[in-house]
């Protein structure tokens, strides 16, 4: 069902995406991963049209929220997920309208269920 | 609609300030920790769903990892504890405030400092309906400590002003205190907003870091225009349905 479906995942930390990049393509998840916010503009200039976004907040040259908001300029369709290690009570009132977060440490198979819900037409 | 500005009057109100900002200081040390050590704790959690879901594994060995998830789900939980424990809650329930009325009362407060010193003072805020939900005098202390780093910073110069503006941008408060100086040096850039990074003789280098956190808690953000020819920190606040 998710073949088709292209996920683009911000995540600054190289060991994260290497043990993602091997859980992804297991769950039938088809994923690019990118470590910082200009490299994930880039790829969509390229011609990449991910159909969910998920993205750590803090970035190291942008945050979440303004990358979320930049891609959707040009795709308003475009379905977000933040993953963040660190969230406070107002953490909901940070993100765009429509965003869904999770907060690190999280078990795959909970991202996974929330990837599948988030991309469920 | 309630206009309230800050109160310290009583010693017991110092009190708590001086309180609240020793807890503040704490929350922002376990935030920093949180995101320091989530992410490294997500590796190991993924770390094993990889090894759980690429391999077979006798039953004790799967126990074991078991085990290591859940006592890593602990240490996050501690970290999550530290945090709540560290939540700024002065007994009071926030206030609705008029920012512009919030600002110039604030900055009333520093104006005759500022004249000894032979710094010009611009406030600029625009006559209407700022309303903002929050704990006024956290507002304060973030406002204090960039007017306070901004005095610090034209002391010495030539030519001495701090200007205070209120704007608004679409679903934000905009807050921009700009000042004199010729902006932070890029070597110092990615630094300032680090506790204990100072580059003051005298400074404690908490003031950018607990102004940070205390404007996450308010859901905004506190950034440096690097675009501004003068030293320009902005503080953009949401402008929530509710106020």
């Amino acid at each position: 069902m998710l073949e088709n479906k292209n996920i683009l995942v911000v995540e600054d930390s190289e060991d994260l995406i290497q043990i993602w990049k091997r859980l992804f393509p297991k769950a039938g998840l088809n994923a690019r991963f990118v470590k910082t916010g200009q490299d994930a503009l880039a790829l969509v200039a390229e011609g990449f049209r991910p159909d969910l976004l998920m993205t750590d907040y803090y970035l190291p040259d942008t945050t979440g929220t303004e990358l979320i908001e930049k891609l959707r300029a040009s795709n308003e369709n475009l379905k977000a997920l933040v993953v963040t290690g660190n969230s406070n009570s107002n953490f909901k009132d940070m993100l765009p309208e429509n965003t869904d977060y999770l907060v690190k440490p999280v078990r795959f198979q909970t991202l996974h269920e929330k990837l599948l819900e988030i991309l469920s037409p | 609609m309630a206009k309230k500005a800050p109160q310290r009057k009583s010693l017991k109100d110092q009190e708590e300030v001086l309180k609240a900002g020793q807890l503040l200081a704490l929350g922002e040390m376990a935030a920093g920790i949180a995101h320091e050590i989530n992410t490294p704790l997500n590796v190991i959690l993924s770390q094993i769903d990889l090894l759980q879901v690429e391999n077979e594994f006798p039953s004790e060995c799967k126990s074991a990892l078991d085990k290591i998830a859940s006592t890593v789900e602990s240490i996050s939980s501690v970290i999550k504890g530290l945090k709540t424990l560290a939540k700024v809650d002065t007994n009071h329930a926030p206030e609705t405030i008029q920012l512009n009325d919030f600002i110039e009362e604030t900055t009333k407060s520093y104006s005759l400092t500022m004249q000894h010193l032979g710094i010009r003072l611009i406030v600029e805020v625009p006559d209407g309906d700022f309303p903002f939900v929050c704990h006024p005098w956290q507002l304060g202390q973030v406002i204090l400590n960039l007017v306070n780093n901004a005095m610090d910073a034209v002391r010495k110069l030539e030519t001495k002003w701090i200007k205070i503006e209120l704007g608004r941008e679409p679903g934000f408060y905009v807050i921009r205190v700009t000042d004199s100086g010729d902006g932070i040096p890029q070597q110092h850039l990615h630094k300032i907003m680090t506790p204990f990074y100072t580059t003051k003789k005298t400074g404690t280098g908490l003031g950018l870091s607990l102004s940070t956190a205390i404007v996450r808690e308010l859901a905004g953000t506190l950034t440096v225009d690097t675009e501004s020819a003068h030293t320009r920190f902005e503080v953009k606040l949401p402008v929530t349905s509710h106020a």
